[in-house]
């Protein structure tokens, strides 16, 4: 389990996360919904470990404000980002190869492969072995992406510690059915690896359907957390989004009634 | 035996560049057939010859040879490497100010120093202009890498533009000194600024050999690194690498390869841009095998571009520059075309 307590990151004058307090349990899939710059990719940054707060307290299974390397974060953490844009072709096999990146010195050549090729067949990439990263179009190549988490949370699996996924707002740009292939994965993930997982998302239906946690921020401030069913009420969702409650009881009917 | 088909490219590249090196033994002013050449060498190593063909060989030929592999070799490899780190295809050292430095310092000290080299022997002279070179290079590099670092973080965009502005800054300083240079200071900047390898001694390749080789080995081994840096910085992050110690360590091993190459031969183009592009057009992007071509393939391209220079118009030389220029940038058109039409990344 990650826990933030009281996180306070600010940015030259601005304050963008004041006090966030929250948890990524194992076993589960944490979603943070909010409007754009309510600090949401400040907020995985730190929890990735990529910014350092200000002020507050994490504790990473136990361990209080770890200074880990780089190295270490990776055989931790995992990041999955929006669309990577690349100036250069690169084979798709061996961007995968890329999430085994940490763990090199551990695995042999025989092991990454044999890495690459599960999360290959796992994200049903076989068809595109071969094929220039750059030729996919985007929802493939999102599916790439899957698979270069895939294969550096199995090169870690092995290893003691728990481990984490982050995806940064990883279905924008994707249409419906991939959103929802996408989120499939990372549950079956969640169920099958016992990871904790946090994703940021914007469509509320996917976070209705697929978090098991909601935290809702705004303004660098959560608004509310808790099970999925608790926290997406029409009266939290609008008072995080600024928009009148009606509008959510017709997104809501379930949810609402 | 059974050979990867890594092992088998380097070896063949390997096999080109010995016999590209047996070939411009041979051809210059002085041309030798082969068995002239086998016959030279033969008596040198049970030494009992000491004519003009075994001095040109020994003392002129074979020490051009060397620095036009090293220097092709160095600049090559420097290219795919900072192109790598830019995420930029058109990027070359050029962009980090090494050579924009090095050009800087050179034409300063033949014209302004020109009063206190003239009681000098020439050799002397040179190695001033060399030594000001390099250290024009290294300050640049410095001065571009320091407006780009921020705290703990350097952008390579500020990075990029920062080296815009004081190539401009140093290339209208050296304007200026063109103005008010006489005839000879003119021909010597001319042929500074358009790449020479006619000033190769065995001093300038035990200055440059060690220092290049060293370079393409630490390279080489960043190699992993920066193939998770052509997803982004924060991406290579993610994957686990140190981005600021990587950034840091391969700008200065490019600067000092850099640097330590033009100072002795000027400023030879397009050698840092085509080559790589070249090589990932026909065995791909990956930088583990993408750096050790570089170096051999810029090896090759530079000697062999260097033994036309000086065998078009025997006796006299073409400055290689001028040679490479005229190579490379059709060629590197007919790259852009290509990539146009089949709309694809370089």
């Amino acid at each position: 389990m990650i826990e933030l307590s009281n996180i306070h990151f600010s940015r030259g004058d601005k304050q963008i996360l004041q006090g966030v307090s929250l948890q990524v349990p194992e076993h589960q899939l944490t979603v943070i919904l909010g409007p754009n710059g309510a600090g949401k990719s400040t907020l995985l940054e730190v929890l990735s470990g990529q910014l350092k707060p200000n002020d507050g307290e994490i504790l990473w299974d136990g361990i209080k404000n770890p200074s880990w390397n780089a190295n270490t974060l990776a055989q931790r953490r995992t990041v999955m980002s929006q669309k990577i844009q690349l100036n250069f072709s690169i084979q798709i096999q061996q961007l995968i190869e890329m999430g085994c990146y940490a763990a090199y010195q551990e695995t042999s050549g025989a092991e990454r492969e044999s890495i690459v090729n599960y999360a290959i067949d796992k994200m049903k990439l076989v068809e595109f072995v071969g094929r220039d990263y750059a030729t996919l179009s985007g929802g493939e190549q999102q599916r790439v992406l899957m698979a270069k988490c895939i294969a550096q949370l199995e090169c870690h699996y092995w290893r003691k510690h728990h481990q984490y996924l982050f995806l940064d707002e990883a279905t924008a740009g994707l249409d419906i059915k991939q959103k929802h292939q996408l989120l499939r994965t990372v549950s079956s993930i969640i169920r099958r690896r016992g990871i904790g997982a946090l994703a940021i998302l914007h469509d509320l239906q996917l976070a209705a359907e697929y978090a098991d946690q909601i935290i809702l921020l705004r303004k660098g401030r959560i608004v509310r957390s808790g099970p999925t069913v608790e926290v997406l009420t029409p009266d939290s969702l609008s008072q995080t989004f600024d928009l009148p409650a009606t509008h959510f009881e017709a997104l809501f009917p379930k949810i609402s009634a | 035996m059974q050979f990867s088909s890594h092992s088998k490219v380097m070896m063949g590249l390997t096999l080109s560049l010995i016999i590209c090196a047996l070939g411009s033994l041979m051809v210059g002013a002085y041309p030798l057939s082969f068995a002239e050449l086998v016959k030279i060498m033969g008596n040198f190593f049970t030494g009992q010859s000491t004519d003009q063909a075994t001095y040109l060989i020994f003392h002129i030929r074979l020490p051009r040879i060397i620095l036009a592999s090293t220097t092709g070799a160095g600049l090559a490899i420097t290219g795919a490497a900072i192109q790598g780190l830019f995420r930029n295809p058109l990027a070359d050292p050029t962009l980090i100010g090494v050579s924009s430095g090095a050009v800087l310092f050179a034409v300063l000290a033949i014209v302004l120093l020109s009063s206190v080299l003239a009681p000098l022997v020439p050799w002397l002279q040179q190695a001033t202009v060399t030594v000001a070179a390099f250290i024009g290079s290294i300050i640049t590099t410095f001065l571009v890498y320091r407006i780009a670092k921020n705290r703990q973080t350097v952008s390579v965009v500020t990075m990029l533009l920062a080296g815009i502005a004081i190539s401009a800054l140093a290339s209208a300083v050296v304007g200026f000194m063109l103005f008010i240079s006489d005839d000879q200071q003119l021909r010597d900047i001319t042929f500074w600024t358009l790449g020479s390898l006619s000033g190769a001694s065995w001093l300038s390749v035990l200055s440059a050999a060690p220092l290049v080789a060293l370079g393409t080995i630490l390279l080489c081994r960043q190699a992993r690194e920066i193939n998770a840096l052509l997803l982004g910085e924060k991406e290579a992050a993610y994957l686990g690498v140190e981005v600021e110690r990587i950034k840091t360590l391969v700008i200065i091993i490019s600067a000092l390869i850099v640097g330590v190459c033009i100072s002795l031969t000027g400023i030879i183009g397009f050698v840092g841009l085509v080559i790589p592009h070249f090589l990932r057009l026909i065995f791909g992007g990956n930088y583990r095998s993408l750096l050790p071509y570089s170096a051999l393939a810029g090896a090759i391209f530079l000697l062999a571009t260097d033994s036309l220079a000086r065998t078009i118009v025997a006796p006299a030389e073409l400055p290689l520059g001028i040679i490479t220029a005229i190579i490379g940038a059709p060629f590197f058109l007919w790259l852009i075309y290509r990539s146009q039409k089949n709309s694809a990344v370089l």
